[in-house]
C-alpha cells in the first residue's frame, strides 16, 4: 500500500489541479473573479455550464446552515414551511425550497433568474474526495461553507403510501438517499439548463 | 595476479594498507561531508530564515532533513570509529601529503580537519543530548560556525592538493589500485559500525530521552482546569523544563516547565513558559480613509509576526524521532507535487501513514471555548482547489459544529468588507482604549452580539479598531476533545489541559505511558515557534 502512496498523491494532486481549473469564482453581479480573490456569490462549473450558489455563514438568503423542506409551488408537490431559514430582515421564519428558488430569483442572484433544484446527477457531479473525513467531500476552496450534511435534489418520487420522496445527496459521505419530503435538508441552488 | 577493487589499473603497483584505508575513509567521507553540509545548510535556514547564499535553498535536500542529518551524524559516528582505528593502527607512520611546497601548511589542514570533524561530531552530539537550546543556543552556534569553517577548509584542502599534484591527487583518490583485503576490512568495519548504531537507535533513543513522571492522584481530589494551578496536587507534581529555541535571527531561548497529573481516566497537564508581553490582538480591523483594513504585515505569506495572538502548541508521539517525531518536512517544496511553501520553511507531516496528535492552544481564538484546538500531523493531504493555504499533513481534528471566525468576508491587503458589526457600536469602546499587550482585553466578540456587515450601519470613525476573531460557540466533534484554560500572570503564561487517556478519535492517541511530547511556543506568531528536537517520554508512576 505504501508502494501506492506516491502514485495516489500524483492522482490527487492531478485531479486537484484539474478542478482548479474547471471552476470560475462571479460576484453577485456576475462579474468573473479571479481564484485567489473573493469574496464572491456564485462559481461556474466550466465543463457543463452551470452556475451554483454559494453560501455563506453569515444570516441572510443564502446562509449555509438554512434548512427547507422539499416543495414545488407550481404543482403543489411536496411539503411547505417545513424547514428554517432567515430571510432578508434577519428573522428565522419557517421555508421550503420554492421559497429559495423564488428570492434567488427575485434578487436576480449572479445576474442569474433560472436558479432551480440541481437533479441529483448535477449534484454528485460536485463530490470531491478531499482525503479527510472532517471535510465535505466538494472543492471547498470554491465551495466554502459546505456542510457535512445532505442536500435537497430535484429528482422526486413516490413512496409506497402516496407520499413523496426526494432525493438527497450528502456531502459528508457521498452517498444518495432519498427522504419524504417534509424533511428537512440544506440546499444549494444552480443555474442553467437540466441536463 | 595483482587483485583490486578499484575500476581501472591506472598505477603500476597496489596501493599498501594504510594508503587503501585512506582511500576508502575519503570515499565514505565526502558524499557524507557535502550531505550533511547540505542538510545543515538546510536546517540553518530553516531555522533562521536567512536568506543566506539565496538560490542555494533550491538545491539543498528536503523533506525530513533532521532525520538525514542525525542519519549522517550516524555515519560520521561511524567514520570516527573507523579512522581511528586507522590512526592506531598506523600510529608508527609519519604525516604524509603530496602537495609539494604547500606539503606543511596542507598537513595543518589535514590536522585542521581532523579536528573540526570531531568538534562537530560531538557539538551534534551535545546538541543531541542536551537540546538545541542548550548552553543558551551556544552549542548550535558553535555547531553551525564550525561547519562553515569546515567547509572552508576542505575547499582549501582540495585546492591545495589538486593546485600542486592535480592528476597524481585525481588518480590516488578516484582511481586508485587497492589491495581487496583492506578493501573489504574497512568497509565492513564502517558498514558493521553504522548497522550497529542504527539498529540500537531505538535503544539509546530511550536511554537518553528525558522522562516526565506522571503522578497519580485520588479520585477525591479536585482539579479545576483554570490555568491558576492553586491546587496542592500540582505543587507536589513533578516538573520538568523543556529548552525552546525559537526560529530567527535572534533564535531566543523558551524554557517550557511542564507537568502531568493522572485520576482515573483523566489525564491533566500543566504547561508555564515566561513571555513579558501577553498578545492577545489577533489580526484586528482597522477603520482608515478608504474603508476596513486588517493590522498585519505577513499575512499575505500566512506568516504573521507582529499582530497575532500567543500559541502554545503540544505534540505527542509514539515515535521518539528527533523533530517532532520526524514530522518536520523541511524546503520550499517537501510534498511531491504540492504547493510551495510561502516562506519556504516547509511543512508538517508524517511519513508512512503515522498519525502525531496535536493540541494548539491560542490565546484569543480559543479564548472562553474552555477548549483548545485539538489538531494532528498526518500524510500530507491532497490538495483542494481554490484553498488558498495548503498545510500538507496538518489539520484541525473533525468539527461538527461551533468555533470561530475571522471577521472579514476575504482577506487581503487592501480595504477589505468586515464580515460583521457590534449589534452595540458601544461594545467596540474596550478595544480603543486598550494598551499594546493589555492582559485583560481579549481581541475578540461574540458572533452572537454582531449582525451581518451593512454599509448602512457602517458609521464608525476613521481610526476605530475591531477585533476579527468571532466567537461562535464551543468545539462541537473532535476538535473539542481537550479541556484548557490560560492565565497571564507577573510575565508567564500558565496553561492546564486536561483530556480522557483513552480517545475514541482516529486523529488522537492515547495517552499512555511510554508516549512522547514536545512543546513549541508561538509567540505572537502565526507560524514561527520555538521548537525542541528530543522529546519528553510519559512515565506513569
Amino acid at each position: 500500500m505504501q508502494r501506492l502512496l506516491p502514485l495516489l498523491a500524483w492522482l490527487a494532486c492531478t485531479a486537484a489541479a484539474a478542478d482548479e481549473s474547471r471552476y470560475q469564482k462571479l460576484t453577485a453581479q456576475g462579474a468573473a473573479q479571479p481564484p485567489h480573490l473573493g469574496p464572491w456569490a456564485c462559481i461556474v462549473d466550466k465543463q457543463t455550464g452551470l452556475v451554483w450558489e454559494n453560501k455563506t455563514d453569515n444570516e441572510g438568503t443564502h446562509l449555509d446552515t438554512a434548512t427547507y423542506s422539499w416543495f414545488d409551488a407550481a404543482s403543489g408537490t411536496g411539503k411547505a414551511k417545513s424547514g428554517s431559514c432567515i430571510n432578508t430582515r434577519l428573522q428565522v421564519i419557517p421555508c421550503d425550497s420554492s421559497d429559495l428558488i423564488a428570492q434567488a430569483r427575485r434578487e436576480r442572484w449572479c445576474q442569474r433568474s433560472d436558479w432551480r433544484l440541481p437533479s441529483a446527477a448535477e449534484l454528485q457531479g460536485l463530490l470531491l474526495d478531499t482525503g479527510f473525513i472532517g471535510n465535505p467531500r466538494i472543492a471547498t476552496g470554491f465551495f466554502p461553507h459546505t456542510g457535512r450534511f445532505p442536500y435537497w435534489s430535484a429528482d422526486l418520487r413516490q413512496n409506497a403510501r402516496n407520499g413523496y420522496e426526494a432525493r438527497l445527496v450528502h456531502f459528508g459521505s457521498g452517498q444518495s438517499l432519498w427522504l419524504s419530503t417534509s424533511a428537512a435538508a440544506r440546499i444549494r441552488l444552480v443555474a442553467g439548463p437540466s441536463r | 595476479m595483482l587483485t583490486h577493487c578499484g575500476p581501472f589499473p591506472f598505477t603500476a603497483m597496489p596501493l599498501h594498507k594504510p594508503l587503501t584505508r585512506i582511500v576508502i575513509l575519503h570515499w565514505l567521507a565526502l558524499p557524507l561531508l557535502l550531505a550533511s553540509l547540505a542538510s545543515g545548510l538546510r536546517i540553518h535556514i530553516s531555522s533562521r530564515l536567512d536568506d543566506l547564499l539565496p538560490g542555494i535553498a533550491h538545491w539543498l535536500p528536503q523533506g525530513d532533513v533532521y532525520g538525514l542529518h542525525l542519519l549522517l551524524a550516524c555515519g560520521w559516528l561511524a567514520l570516527a570509529c573507523a579512522y581511528g582505528t586507522h590512526l592506531w593502527l598506523n600510529r608508527a607512520a609519519r604525516p604524509y601529503s603530496t602537495a609539494g611546497r604547500m606539503a606543511p601548511y596542507n598537513r595543518g589542514l589535514i590536522h585542521a580537519l581532523r579536528w573540526l570533524l570531531l568538534a562537530l561530531l560531538l557539538l551534534g552530539l551535545a546538541i543531541y543530548l542536551a537540546g538545541s537550546a542548550a548552553a543558551g543556543g551556544w552549542l548550535l552556534w558553535a555547531h553551525r560556525w564550525l561547519a562553515f569553517t569546515l567547509l572552508a577548509c576542505f575547499i582549501l584542502h582540495m585546492v591545495m592538493q589538486a593546485g600542486w599534484t592535480p592528476w597524481t591527487q585525481l588518480r590516488a583518490i578516484v582511481l586508485p589500485r587497492l589491495t581487496w583485503q583492506a578493501c573489504v576490512v574497512t568497509l565492513l568495519v564502517v558498514l558493521g559500525i553504522s548497522a550497529t548504531t542504527w539498529l540500537l537507535r531505538p535503544t539509546w533513543q530511550q536511554a537518553t530521552t528525558a522522562v516526565l513522571p506522571v503522578g497519580s492522584i485520588a479520585l477525591s481530589e479536585t482539579i479545576t482546569v483554570d490555568g491558576a494551578s492553586t491546587e496542592a496536587a500540582w505543587q507536589h507534581a513533578a516538573a520538568r523544563t523543556v529548552d525552546t529555541l525559537g526560529v530567527g535571527r535572534e533564535q531566543a531561548a523558551i524554557p517550557v516547565t511542564v507537568q502531568a497529573l493522572r485520576q482515573g481516566e483523566v489525564m491533566y497537564f500543566r504547561f508555564s513558559w515566561p513571555d513579558p508581553t501577553p498578545s492577545l490582538q489577533h489580526l484586528p480591523l482597522i477603520k482608515t480613509p478608504t474603508g476596513w483594513q486588517i493590522k498585519q504585515r505577513g499575512l499575505n505569506q500566512h506568516d504573521e509576526t507582529l499582530y497575532y495572538e500567543d500559541k502554545l502548541a503540544i505534540m505527542f508521539a509514539n515515535d521518539a524521532a528527533a523533530a517532532g517525531s520526524g514530522s518536520m518536512q523541511l524546503g520550499r517544496q517537501p510534498v511531491h507535487r504540492a504547493p510551495p511553501h510561502a516562506t519556504g520553511r516547509g511543512y508538517h507531516a508524517t511519513q508512512g501513514g503515522g498519525l502525531i496528535d496535536v493540541w494548539h492552544w491560542k490565546a484569543v481564538r480559543t479564548h472562553g471555548f474552555n477548549q483548545l484546538d485539538d489538531s494532528h500531523f498526518g500524510s500530507p493531504y491532497p490538495v483542494i482547489p481554490g484553498d488558498t493555504r495548503y498545510t500538507a499533513g496538518y489539520k484541525s481534528d473533525p468539527l461538527q459544529a461551533g468555533g470561530y471566525t475571522e471577521n472579514w468576508a476575504w482577506p487581503g491587503e487592501g480595504n477589505i468588507r468586515p464580515k460583521r458589526l457590534p449589534r452595540d457600536p458601544a461594545l467596540l469602546a474596550r478595544f480603543q482604549q486598550a494598551k499594546a499587550n493589555d492582559p485583560s482585553v481579549y481581541w475578540g466578540m461574540s458572533w452572537y452580539e454582531s449582525t451581518p456587515y451593512d454599509s448602512k450601519d457602517d458609521h464608525y470613525p476613521v481610526g476605530t479598531v475591531m477585533p476579527s476573531v468571532l466567537w461562535k460557540t464551543v468545539f462541537e466533534g473532535d476538535r473539542g476533545d481537550v479541556q484548557a484554560a490560560a492565565q497571564w500572570q507577573q510575565g508567564r503564561w500558565t496553561l492546564e489541559a486536561a483530556r480522557g487517556i483513552q480517545s475514541a478519535s482516529p486523529f488522537d492517541l492515547d495517552l499512555v505511558d511510554g508516549l512522547y511530547l514536545w512543546v513549541a511556543v508561538f509567540d505572537h506568531a502565526q507560524i514561527r515557534h520555538s521548537y525542541h528536537l528530543r522529546p519528553l517520554r510519559l512515565r506513569f508512576d
